[in-house]
């Protein structure tokens, strides 16, 4: 009985902030402040690279998290700590290590900027990487955990049945990891979406290009706080429309 | 090198396994089934790990119809997958996320299933199944299918009955016996179960602590254990005689029933005596298999009475204590032993050892 | 104006030892969402008239004292100081530029800047405040920024300011209101007012009052 007090009243507690920031809605300029450019701009930028970060991370993350899951020792847990330091990092450290590294005048940006002239802060690809940067160590993990509890033996097996290494994560062990990926999938695209230090830190906050929604939230906070408002709406509906629609993956249904 | 007397496995194999040292030397004929039997932990699943290239030899050599897989000294090793040899577990482990056409196709190159098998292992009705719509019979008689289908040089089974109910293991053991007297040619089949040794096997490796304890067929292990482990894993009856359709004629005249038929020439039977029932009263039913017999010996080891009987029939039998108790066995009493004929376990000498 | 509060604190802690003083670093348009929503400051230093007004509008604080002004500037990161040397330079499509945020009265008085002489600004990243304009011209993550004539000064070795007509008429005031006339605000406000500061300010980089 206690505790299921005590447990309302954290919901309670997380709960509060939704609703006061719901209760201070101007729900009457609602529809002119999301037709404004810089909403509509915001919104379909934040929906395109979070979408675009989550395909990335889970691209890189995957052959990483078959790598852990096959090691043991120190250099595996070395490997493991480094690949969640994004997750522990403030975003606006890892945002400044991406800028140290890939920046115009970054160890590895200068000279992809000679090579090929691409410069990746201030552009998409820019967004995409500071938001695949902070969500890949939530693919990793997911991902490694469901790996780990895959009896070995089914590669033993495939093995067994003439396929090779490639072959048989392919077609056995990534498909019997199946919802795992789709889990990790949406984690990296939650965490994308709400990113906000790795992101100006790294890409800028360049409105229409890659000015995120976060971003504009931030920017909104001290010019127009109703367009914040509005924007911080969008964020929690779709955020919550994500959870509603994983719970079943997310953790065990009844 | 010559070709027909070439072993298709020749293999010495030494690993080190945590306190385990397995030292294995071994020879398999072409078309030859060996059981690999021990206590638990003495290496046999090690061994078949080592010759699928899934555990490093320390030293050693494994050579498969002629090929080289490993031979450390020479530093190379074939990776698992292009061993040519099939691997059969406990559990089966079919791929859940395919159905049962897709697992018997996921190791063999063409679509096409050989429908021979197919019919063999009465496999037609499952295709089109999920695997958690089969049952552990039907799933073992898919993962054998699914080995066999790959072509594989040879085929090591892990355990590949425990996972059945004894009514399914008779059944699921006789599938097996005629896919591999049609398709295989040679297995190295781990088991606790004396049955499928009897019934599977030429020959039986014992492993105990990682070192050979004795290679030989059934009978001999069973006449002459060189271990105690041996010694108390097999004290089966078995008896030589000839064949008539259903019955085994011993050389005496005693006629011993089995669940077989069109059964012909010289055949050994096997009968475990945790199946000889003993009756004061002759039993009703069946007439079969009922011999009038004397107690010779009572030995009782733990809860287990091993009753010697002589007479008509010479026969080992174990009942419980709780059983002993209530007959009132002691040497020089009379009574009944009775087998049932689907008890009884045929093997034909006409096969290679 | 950090540095300026910097430097002008001990004389305050001088005349009252042991004096504990909590200083919250912010956008001024963030320490007046901030204070509207409830956070207790006895000072307040903003930057900006419009924020300073909103401020006023909550009626919780004194009327403000003018400290400073800073004018805008522009700056150039310094492998660029030969080839950018005048505003039009900027135009160069290749350029990535730097300004404040639009709430910020640094990215108000650049946009109208930028308006006034047919600049475009819409590629130029939206930084929180003039301090992170500033490193990004000395890292070279962009080639020019908008920054006050006092962070020009003080990075001097660093980044090129660009002279322009006009410019400097770009301007923003510092002022400073009072929660409470009690002895220690006012004393306060006595130390950053007193004559010697003008001389501070002007080392500093900025302008009179």
């Amino acid at each position: 009985m206690r505790i299921r007090v005590v447990a309302l009243l954290v919901v309670a507690l997380v709960a509060a902030p939704v609703i006061s920031l719901l209760w201070r809605v101007p729900w009457s300029r609602m529809s002119s402040l999301l037709t404004e450019e810089v909403v509509t701009d915001a919104i379909s930028l934040s929906l395109i690279s979070s979408v675009l970060a989550a395909v990335v991370a889970l691209t890189l993350g995957v052959p990483v998290a078959l790598l852990l899951s096959r090691m043991e020792g120190v250099l595996a847990s070395i490997t493991r700590a480094l690949m969640m330091l994004p997750m522990v990092l403030p975003p606006v450290v890892g945002g400044a290590a991406l800028l140290f590294a890939f920046g115009r005048r970054g160890t590895l940006g200068a000279a992809l900027e000679e090579v090929s002239g691409l410069v990746l802060p201030y552009s998409l690809a820019g967004v995409v990487l500071a938001n695949a940067f902070v969500a890949l160590p939530f693919v990793v993990l997911t991902i490694e955990g469901s790996l780990r509890t895959l009896d070995p033996r089914f590669e033993l097996a495939a093995a067994s049945l003439g396929a090779n290494q490639f072959h048989t994560t392919v077609k056995v062990v990534l498909p019997m990891v199946r919802s795992s990926l789709i889990a990790a999938g949406f984690l990296a695209w939650a965490r994308a979406l709400g990113e906000f230090g790795a992101t100006i830190t790294f890409a800028g906050n360049v409105p229409g290009k890659t000015q995120t929604l976060p971003l504009a939230v931030f920017v909104a906070m001290e010019t127009d706080q109703e367009a914040a408002l509005v924007m911080s709406v969008v964020l929690i509906l779709v955020s919550l429309v994500v959870l509603l629609t994983m719970r079943d993956r997310w953790w065990p249904s009844r | 090198m010559n070709e027909i007397n070439r072993p298709l496995l020749d293999a010495h194999v030494v690993v080190e396994r945590g306190d385990l040292l397995l030292d294995v030397a071994l020879r398999v004929a072409p078309g030859e089934t060996i059981a690999l039997m021990g206590p638990n932990g003495a290496g046999k699943t090690s061994l078949l790990y080592s010759l699928f290239g899934w555990l490093p030899l320390r030293s050693g050599w494994i050579l498969l119809d002629g090929q080289t897989l490993d031979a450390p000294g020479e530093d190379r090793s074939v990776p698992p997958h292009l061993r040519n040899l099939g691997m059969v577990f406990d559990d089966g482990l079919l791929f859940p996320h395919m159905t049962v056409g897709q697992n018997l196709a996921f190791g063999s190159d063409t679509k096409l299933v050989d429908p021979d098998l197919v019919e063999l292992l009465e496999l037609a009705p499952l295709v089109a199944k999920q695997i958690h719509h089969l049952s552990a019979g039907q799933r073992q008689r898919v993962a054998l299918a699914r080995t066999l289908l790959a072509k594989p040089k040879m085929v090591l089974l892990d355990e590949p009955l425990s996972s059945l109910d004894p009514s399914a293991r008779g059944q699921a053991r006789d599938l097996i016996k005629s896919a591999f007297d049609s398709q295989l040619s040679g297995a190295l089949l781990v088991t606790h179960d004396p049955a499928d040794a009897f019934t599977l096997a030429d020959r039986v490796m014992v492993l105990e602590n990682g070192k050979v304890s004795q290679f030989d067929s059934l009978t001999a292990l069973s006449t002459q254990p060189s271990t105690p482990w041996i010694a108390s894993l097999i004290g089966w009856n078995f008896f030589t005689g000839s064949a008539r359709d259903s019955i085994v004629v011993l050389p005496d005249g005693i006629e011993i029933a089995t669940s077989h038929s069109g059964l012909s020439g010289e055949m050994t039977v096997a009968i475990n005596p945790g199946s000889v029932s003993l009756f004061l009263e002759s039993p009703g039913g069946s007439p079969r298999n009922n011999w009038r017999c004397e107690v010779s010996n009572v030995q009782f080891v733990g809860q287990v009475a091993r009753v010697t009987l002589s007479g008509v029939m010479q026969i080992h039998a174990d009942i419980t204590k709780a059983a002993a108790a209530e007959l009132g066995l002691h040497q020089g009493l009379e009574l009944w032993a009775s087998v049932k004929a689907t008890e009884v376990l045929v093997q034909g000498s006409s096969r290679p050892s | 104006m950090t540095e300026f509060v910097d430097i002008l604190l001990p004389e305050l802690t001088d005349r009252y030892p042991g004096l504990q003083v909590q200083i919250n670093i912010a956008g001024s348009g963030t320490l007046v969402n901030q204070i509207v929503e409830g956070a207790d400051a006895d000072v307040v230093l903003l930057a900006g008239a419009n924020h300073m007004a909103r401020l006023q509008a909550e009626n919780a604080f004194l009327p403000p004292v003018p400290i400073a002004r800073n004018s805008l500037t522009v700056v150039v990161s310094s492998n660029l100081a030969e080839s950018v040397t005048t505003i039009s330079d900027l135009r160069d499509a290749g350029l990535q530029g730097a300004v404040c945020v639009p709430g910020a009265p640094c990215g108000e008085l650049a946009v109208a800047f930028a308006r006034a002489v047919n600049l475009d600004l819409s590629n130029a990243t939206r930084e929180p405040n003039v301090k992170a304009v500033l490193s990004k011209v000395v890292r070279g993550e962009v080639d020019y920024g908008f920054v006050y004539r006092s962070d020009a000064l003080m990075a001097a070795n660093e980044v090129k300011a660009i002279e322009a007509e006009g410019l400097d008429s770009f301007t923003t005031s510092y002022s400073l209101a009072l929660k409470n006339s009690d002895e220690v605000s006012v004393s306060f406000l006595e130390v950053v007012t007193q004559s010697k500061v003008s001389r501070v300010l002007e080392e500093l980089g900025f302008l009179s009052r």
